[in-house]
């Protein structure tokens, strides 16, 4: 039973694209698209521990579920539901809605492929299936930003395959093995781990948005449609963990280095992130940044287990709790956009609206009560663990972001608070429903796992003492927010002082520019024009130079005698190397 | 039917086919649909024999060498024969269509009726020289081949196609007798030309290293490696489509496996790894040059034959990487699964092209842009096939560079590894901007109707390309049977 | 020197000059005929060969490569010369130009 539905949660979309292909189908298959991930929902549930030998496929693939994988599916699988039913009405009366299908079962597929995957070379197979297929989803509206965005995106998509790929055969040809299972002890013990952990963090780094290389998703996330921007910021981005979970050696050997550089990275995403969203004026941007900021926090998590390989198995639970209560939290949210956004008759209807974006809201700064809360005791038991002095920064760090997280969602719901004028379409039960079960999840999450007791026994976390510690900084950063919300001259600051979106990728796509010259109009503003015109001379000099020698050498080699030549010289060489 | 048949079928009946398709023009192309459908049903069979009972030999009418001939089957032969009928059966699907267009046909109706026996004697000539024991039949088979790929280039009948044709000639005429020149040394030493014998006694003094030398130049000028490649991009730009798909898919890799055959077989115990390194390094700088090229053409046929270029680079990779005992298993098996890959990649990519070329009624990739919208299916083709260049995961492309990295890495040359990844991205380069242009936005004129078997042929041909990755354990397990014994057997 | 020595070098320099003329001769007929003394070459190599069997009967197998090789070479220059006559009808020129793409 579980192997079926092992089989058939990743074949199922795959082979509802194979329909898909014959144009006749199409209408049908949208409608049974929403379905798709209930095997992997069943499977979730319902499976077994087990793993599937299909040596038939690639060099031989290994899937299957345990717990990590069940968590991953179990979340993931809810969000592509839930955003399945919400596109199905928010997308109703897109003409490309045909388009937006196909890349969304193709990107299910690469998910769900990813998850159940227990061996190397289906993971990237995968991997690669969702990275590429979610570039559709980036551009599916076709305007020049969306274009932008997902150029950017693909760039550092296939650099971040590169890495992954040189990563993975570094780890097969060091340990010989192709599966996940008991490879961190084989790695622990490889010389080369240091090189592997640094390729597999910078591979896996660009998924999840780590800074600096966190500059694609501000961009990417908001401009796909807002279900397909709910499971990129929910479900997709958590792949990038998946991954240094399923391919580091965590538990099993420390490394130092990269433990810290990876806190660093973190901290940097966790406050920067905040700074540069707060300045921002599209709600998905601020949602995007919040991302970047929370996948911060996940990535300290990464480094202090990287730094203390004993404490393993508390810190995976942890990572995995932040990242199910993430994902649900942040997916609500998403899709809490395209609510609000929608024409809401009933004052009772906007009521629930608003209550619901702020608990959601507050959920991800960690409310008592919501997930979010217990997402944050465990992380403080995790920082706890590192090293000195990062532990005791960390822990006076924690709070802060909590503050910082609240200021970000404060600008968030201002920006998003529903009324009458950016009404786009009616609110209709296949868009609230979604939105609802996952607002309802954070709480669902919170009581699930006090009942379980995973990590946070119930009535400890109900305390007073940790109630408050949870509470100040969303009370502090809450008031901040109001005093903003109600002084109209404080509400224009964050306009003025706008960072461009994605931030770093100003410079960059202006190096890049420069050095290429892509585009005949350069659009440099604060250069005078003949500074721009002798730097473009120089480049056309360059370009028109390094052409014509390439042309000459080829026509050279066209040449017979100098083919002749070649030949006689080749043959020479080949014998004296023969005879040396 | 028994092996004999056929092992024999596979040779005879496209070989009389194409004489029949000669004289009886008009069914031309339905014998040959049909030949095809037979030939991939042989090599299936063939196959079968092969992993059922190891690599077997066949002595024509009983004679026996030195007289007679022999044919041998291997693994890697017999995947090489699976790959000519499968890419066979597509370039024959494929020109049903292609010649019955009034452009490409009824002006020059002696072209078409040309074609179909051409086609049917290379394929002859190609399964020949797979099932080949004998360097001297290799020869033979080679120039059978040579000869027809000859007639194809010339085929369009363009001034340009006549000059390629001519330039290809002399080529591979003077490196089939290169090639001839150290058969007779080897033979006027050792006194036979069985490649088994041969391997066992070669002593590798004088007149050996001579021998080597002659072989291996005559079948680097024929496989087009870098910097010996001039001939290729005209002759294969040149070339009608389905010719051109033939030529890059196939008749390369008859000259790529006889080398294969020479260095790993018949040369097995010489110490060639200085002249393996140098043919590595050839290929690393076939794969950047190539791919570079590839970038700056602006002809989509000649940018595909660029590729072509760098991708023969990769196949080279195995000379110097197998020199490594360590590393030998994985770099022989990725670069005969690479040749099997690229061939598939290759045609389909060539046959879209040609589709491609044929709807906008230009050769130019410039005007390319905003064909999306109107040949929806061939530029998805066009898109899968340049994922099987270069090596995205699941394709056949991306396993092969598997083994090749890991080969690289055991064995050190960390030079190639770079390489090899620099020319993935290259590859997506070039690849990239022909799909960006032709998702271009703007008004463009209607293009032409193209048959939907010119659409439909390279898409599915792209999509085997891929599938050779999701299913790799079972021609691996093929190319196990036979494998020379010089490499490691440790997978 | 026995004679046999005498033979295979001539076809070696038969072989050398034939590729030299293939390389430098401008015109395709010359390039076709350098080619056919290449060939002329190798054959010469094979036939001195045959002799190399202690006694009086030679070794047929180099002769019966020959003759494949003569019938290879004869189909080649055929086809070499109908490609050539073709191209002399629609060019009226007899070389390669060297930009042939």
């Amino acid at each position: 039973m579980s192997t079926f539905l092992v089989l058939i949660s990743v074949f199922l979309p795959l082979l509802l694209v194979t329909i898909w292909m014959a144009p006749c189908c199409r209408a049908w298959i949208g409608r049974l698209s929403v379905w798709a991930p209930l095997p992997a929902i069943f499977l979730a549930i319902l499976g077994d521990d087990i793993s599937v030998e299909l040596p038939w496929l690639l060099l031989g693939s290994r899937w299957g579920l345990d717990t990590t994988g069940r968590v991953f599916l179990g979340f993931t699988a809810t969000l592509w539901l839930a955003a399945g039913i919400y596109a199905r009405s928010y997308l109703k009366r897109d003409p490309a809605r045909d388009r937006f299908e196909l890349f969304y079962l193709l990107t299910m597929a690469g998910n769900l492929g990813v998850i159940v995957a227990l061996d190397m070379v289906s993971f990237l197979v995968f991997f690669t299936l969702m990275s590429f297929a979610s570039y559709g989803l980036i551009t599916h509206n076709r305007k020049p930003e969306s274009m932008r965005a997902g150029r950017i995106y693909l760039i550092l998509a296939v650099c971040g395959e590169i890495c992954l790929f040189w990563a993975a055969i570094l780890v097969v040809q060091q340990t010989g093995t192709l599966y996940f299972d008991g490879l961190a002890a084989k790695l622990a013990v490889s010389p080369k781990r240091h090189v592997i952990t640094g390729l597999i963090l910078v591979g896996f780094g660009i998924k999840l948005g780590t800074m600096p290389l966190h500059f694609w998703l501000p961009l990417a996330h908001p401009a796909a449609p807002t279900p397909a921007s709910a499971v990129l910021s929910g479900a997709i981005i958590k792949t990038g963990l998946l991954g240094i979970i399923r391919f580091l050696p965590f538990g099993a050997v420390a490394i130092h280095g990269w433990g810290v550089a990876w806190i660093i990275a973190g901290i940097a995403s966790a406050i920067m992130a905040v700074l540069i969203g707060l300045t921002q004026h599209n709600p998905k941007t601020v949602l995007a940044y919040s991302s970047i900021s929370q996948m911060g926090l996940i990535n300290i998590g990464i480094g202090t287990a990287l730094m203390a390989p004993d404490h393993w198995t508390m810190i995976a639970a942890a990572l995995l709790l932040y990242a199910a209560h993430h994902a649900v939290a942040k997916a609500a949210l998403f899709l809490g956009v395209g609510v609000a956004q929608a024409e809401i008759r009933l004052p009772g209807q906007r009521m629930l609206v608003n209550v619901g974006l702020v608990v959601a809201a507050l959920s991800l700064a960690g409310l008592p009560l919501t997930s979010g809360f217990a997402a944050k005791i465990a992380l403080k038991d995790v920082v706890n663990t590192a090293l000195e002095p990062w532990a005791s920064v960390l822990k006076s760090l924690l709070p802060i972001t909590g503050l910082m997280t609240t200021l970000l969602v404060g600008r968030f719901l201002y920006l998003v608070w529903p009324s009458r004028q950016h009404a786009h379409n009616r609110l209709t039960p296949a868009m609230a429903i979604p939105w609802g079960v996952l607002t309802a999840g954070v709480f669902a999450m919170f009581i699930g796992m006090c009942f379980r007791g995973i990590v946070v026994p119930a009535w400890v976390s109900l305390a007073p003492k940790q109630l408050w510690a949870g509470a100040w900084p969303i009370i502090t950063a809450g008031s901040i927010v109001l005093l903003f919300w109600a002084k109209p001259s404080l509400r224009k600051l964050p306009r003025r002082l706008h960072i461009p979106e994605g931030d770093l990728v100003v410079p960059l796509e202006w190096i890049f520019d420069s050095c290429h010259r892509i585009g005949s109009t350069l659009d440099v503003t604060g250069i005078s024009d003949s500074i721009k015109k002798r730097r473009q001379n120089i480049v056309d000099y360059v370009t028109a130079n390094a052409a014509r020698v390439l042309d000459r050498i080829e026509l050279g080699l066209e040449n017979e005698v100098t083919a002749g030549g070649l030949i006689g010289m080749l043959a020479v060489l080949m014998y004296a190397l023969m005879t040396l | 039917m028994s092996f004999e048949l056929t092992i024999l079928g596979l040779i005879l009946v496209p070989l009389a086919a194409g004489i029949a398709a000669f004289i009886v023009t008009r069914f031309a192309a339905i014998l040959a649909v049909a030949t095809a459908l037979l030939q991939s049903l042989f090599a299936f069979r063939l196959a079968g024999y092969v992993l059922s009972n190891g690599p077997l030999r066949y002595k024509i009418g009983g004679w026996g060498a030195p007289l007679g001939i022999d044919l041998y089957v291997d693994g890697l032969s017999a995947l090489m024969v699976i790959m000519t009928a499968l890419v066979g059966l597509a370039v024959a699907t494929y020109s049903t269509s292609y010649f019955a267009i009034p452009e490409h046909g009824r002006e020059h109706r002696s072209n078409v009726d040309i074609f179909w026996p051409l086609f049917l004697i290379l394929w002859s000539a190609l399964n020949a020289l797979f099932l080949s024991a004998d360097i001297f039949n290799l020869y033979v088979t080679l120039e059978l081949l040579t000869l027809s790929a000859i007639a194809l280039i010339g085929l369009a009948g363009t001034v340009k196609s006549l000059q390629a044709a001519l330039r290809y000639l002399l080529i591979a005429m003077s490196a089939s007798l290169f090639y001839l020149l150290g058969v007779a040394l080897l033979y006027s030493v050792y006194g036979t030309v069985d490649w088994e014998l041969l391997g066992a006694q070669m002593q590798f003094d004088l007149p050996d290293r001579c021998a080597i030398v002659l072989i291996c130049v005559g079948l680097l000028l024929k496989t087009a490696l870098f910097p010996l490649h001039f001939w290729l991009p005209a002759a294969h730009a040149n070339a009608p489509a389905p010719a051109s798909a033939l030529l890059s898919g196939l008749v390369l890799k008859a000259s790529f496996y006889v080398l294969l055959r020479m260095w790993f077989d018949v040369f097995p115990y010489a110490d060639l790894r200085a002249v393996g390194n140098l043919l590595g390094i050839l290929g690393a700088a076939a794969i950047v040059w190539g791919s570079v090229q590839a970038i700056r053409q602006q002809h989509l046929k000649l940018l595909v034959a660029y590729s072509t270029v760098a991708q023969i680079g990769y196949l080279f990779l195995v000379f110097s990487l197998a020199s490594e005992p360590s590393a030998s298993w994985n770099a022989w098996n990725g670069a005969a699964y690479f040749s099997v890959s690229h061939a598939f990649a290759k045609a389909a990519a060539f046959m879209a092209a040609g589709s491609l070329v044929f709807a906008t009624g230009s050769a130019k990739i410039d005007d390319l842009a905003g064909i999306a919208q109107q040949q929806p299916v061939t530029v998805f083709a066009f898109a899968l096939a340049g994922v099987g260049l270069m090596g995205l995961p699941p394709s056949g492309a991306f396993l092969s560079k598997w083994l090749l990295l890991n080969a690289s890495l055991s064995s050190g040359k960390w030079f190639f590894t770079a390489v090899i990844l620099l020319g993935s991205l290259l590859a997506a380069i070039y690849v990239f901007r022909v799909v960006a242009k032709s998702f271009e936005a703007g008004e463009r004129q209607p293009t032409r109707h193209v048959p939907a078997l010119m659409q439909w042929t390279p898409l599915v041909l792209a999509l085997l390309s891929i599938g050779l990755g999701i299913v790799a354990t079972r021609p691996l397990e093929l190319l196990k049977i036979g494998a020379p014994v010089a490499i490691e057997k440790t997978p | 020197m026995t004679t046999v020595t005498l033979y295979a070098l001539c076809g070696v320099i038969l072989f050398g000059i034939g590729f030299y003329g293939v390389i430098i001769c401008r015109h395709l007929l010359r390039k076709v005929m350098a080619l056919n003394l290449m060939g002329t070459g190798v054959f010469l190599i094979l036939i001195a060969l045959a002799r190399r069997t202690p006694g009086d009967r030679p070794d047929p197998v180099p002769h019966a490569m020959v003759l494949t090789g003569i019938v290879v070479a004869v189909s080649a220059t055929a086809l070499a010369l109908a490609l050539l006559r073709r191209l002399h009808r629609e060019t009226e020129i007899g070389d390669l130009p060297h930009d042939a793409k």
